[in-house]
């Protein structure tokens, strides 16, 4: 199994430069990290992290995607080497991509992974939140239970992604009560981004830009195509595969990590900082916060229910490629997205 | 040199390497080179790590042979391409191939690769290689392989079977038994998975599209 390890860099002065087949971390107060490189999936660089030419090359050698992100946790730019991957499959994909039928196949199989992880959070939410909240967040579950049962009878795209909004819009009415019940004087009014207006936003937005990148490492890796999706379209710049692989993730992977933060008070008001006119973003201590524990939970093991067996969070994003990239070419009936733990 | 036309079709010239993974698995095989899936495991980190020597190019007179390193190989008539590890001339210019393994045997995919380069070879000199040699880490030994008629023409068609599975561009079942769990691949092809379709099925009912509780 492919394993999804980041290194991130991050902070002026934080150099990495490669050592003897390790990639060697020093930053400006003088700490020094080795890392093998052999353990490595990505590298993830912000702000104005340096990497040496040789570790750039010993990257890209090996199929380490290098990516730099924005603050906002959108890429910056990748760097990669000579195109590769596996044609055959880039070909079924454009063909499934081009066949409004099998598109909505897909498209329908993403948000319904998206959707019963939905239900699957609200339904531990319940016992966490007192009332009102806890009788909106069973309403609110219903009605997402009746948007994945319209789901099976549809294979129209545009009712696919309506059914997607909707279902959207009340687990996030459903996570502002959830949110409340923390009592973390972190602020978290509707969902906004681009920018984000508040803390909770902000990291949400951030953990979104950072999953985006590693499932679309995975995606490259197995040799798809990032632009061409199946529940979202081609716009330029738009990597439409990573976000529609991003759409079972949110709730299973970065939703769960930032309650996580949130809930234990690990980010706190002061990791935030606001531009003037609203926007918000997390400093550079908070990202560091986040990096830190977002270790952490990666390798937490849990149970993928159609392999059956335990795996590390982080080699999901990969295990789903694959699946998808089986599914494509003709080994499996479709496309199974991956479902939390109840 | 052989000078003749080609007889196989250049966009049909297959790798060497590519008859050892057929020999192992068909499947194994297609992924990594019709699909150009590749991923490490340690069987294949420790064989990198232990060619090291091999992948030096390079000739020089070693216990009175003249050896040769890296060498590449094709073949016009077969439609292969590929390189031996080490090539050796003896006193009278009768070359052999040596191949290196990392630890010891295991099965004959070693021998149809061998014999395979062995046949590259008289094609390149239009001079007969009759032995080729297995050089085995492990046991720190050489074993020596006769190219005879029976391994020659079931190398040939190994060749043909590769070749129509590599033109078909189709991935073959997957196998799911002992031998998957030593691939590399194992994470890519998911064999337990792939070989039974009902469980995706039953996966997406009971927990994708599951209601209720």
């Amino acid at each position: 199994m492919r394993i999804l390890n980041s290194l991130y860099g991050q902070g002026h002065g934080t150099k990495v430069a490669l050592q003897k087949g390790s990639l060697l971390v020093t930053r400006r107060d003088a700490t020094r990290v080795r890392v093998p490189i052999e353990s490595l999936e990505a590298v993830v660089l912000l702000g104005s992290s340096l990497l040496t030419t040789d570790a750039i090359a010993a990257c890209v050698e090996r199929g380490i995607r290098v990516t730099s992100l924005r603050r906002g946790g959108r890429v910056q730019f990748v760097v990669g080497g000579p195109a590769h991957g596996n044609v055959h499959l880039r070909q079924a994909q454009f063909g499934a991509a081009s066949n409004p039928l099998e598109c909505a196949q897909l498209a329908r199989w993403f948000v319904a992974g998206k959707l019963q992880n939905y239900r699957r959070l609200l339904g531990r939410w319940r016992y966490d939140i007192d009332e009102p909240g806890r009788t909106m967040v069973i309403m609110e579950q219903e009605v997402i239970e009746n948007r994945l049962q319209g789901l099976t009878a549809t294979d129209d795209g545009d009712r696919i992604r309506g059914i997607e909004g909707d279902a959207t819009r009340r687990y996030f009415k459903a996570l502002t009560a959830r949110l409340d019940a923390e009592r973390s004087g972190l602020r978290f009014g509707i969902r906004t981004r681009r920018p984000p207006r508040d803390p909770v936003n902000a990291l949400l937005s951030f953990m979104y830009g950072l999953l985006t990148t590693e499932i679309s490492g995975a995606l490259e890796a197995v040799g798809l195509d990032l632009q061409i999706g199946f529940l979202h379209g081609a716009r330029p710049g738009r990597p439409a595969l990573a976000l529609d692989v991003l759409e079972e993730f949110r709730p299973a992977i970065a939703d769960r990590f930032a309650l996580r933060l949130i809930g234990r008070h690990q980010l706190r008001a002061e990791h935030f900082v606001n531009t003037a006119g609203g926007a918000c973003y997390l400093t550079e201590e908070g990202r560091s916060v986040v990096f830190r524990n977002y270790d952490i939970f990666k390798g937490e093991e849990v149970l993928h229910r159609l392999l059956g067996r335990a795996v590390p969070r982080w080699t999901l994003p990969s295990v789903q490629a694959t699946l998808l990239a089986r599914f494509l070419r003709g080994d499996l009936p479709a496309y199974p997205p991956y479902v939390i733990e109840t | 040199m052989c000078l003749k036309a080609s007889r196989i079709n250049p966009e049909l010239v297959i790798q060497i390497a590519a008859l050892e993974h057929y020999a192992y698995c068909p499947r194994q095989c297609a992924l990594i080179h019709v699909d150009g899936v590749w991923s490490d495991n340690v069987h294949t980190v420790v064989g990198t790590r232990g060619h090291v020597r091999a992948d030096t190019s390079g000739q020089r007179m070693e216990r009175g042979k003249l050896v040769v390193r890296a060498l590449p190989l094709w073949s016009e008539q077969l439609g292969l391409t590929g390189r031996a590890d080490a090539v050796e001339f003896d006193a009278h210019g009768t070359p052999s191939l040596v191949e290196y393994k990392m630890g010891s045997r295991h099965g004959d995919a070693a021998h149809l690769q061998l014999c395979a380069q062995s046949l590259c070879l008289e094609e390149m000199l239009g001079t007969p290689v009759p032995t080729g040699y297995l050089w085995f880490s492990a046991p720190r030994r050489r074993v020596a392989v006769a190219m005879d008629l029976a391994l020659r023409e079931r190398t040939e068609s190994c060749i043909e079977q590769v070749r129509s599975v590599l033109v078909a561009a189709r991935l073959p079942a997957p196998v799911d038994d002992a031998r998957c769990r030593e691939c590399q691949l194992l994470g890519h092809c998911l064999p337990h998975v792939c070989a039974r379709p009902d469980e995706t099925v039953d996966y997406l009912r009971r927990e994708v599209f599951r209601c209720g509780s």
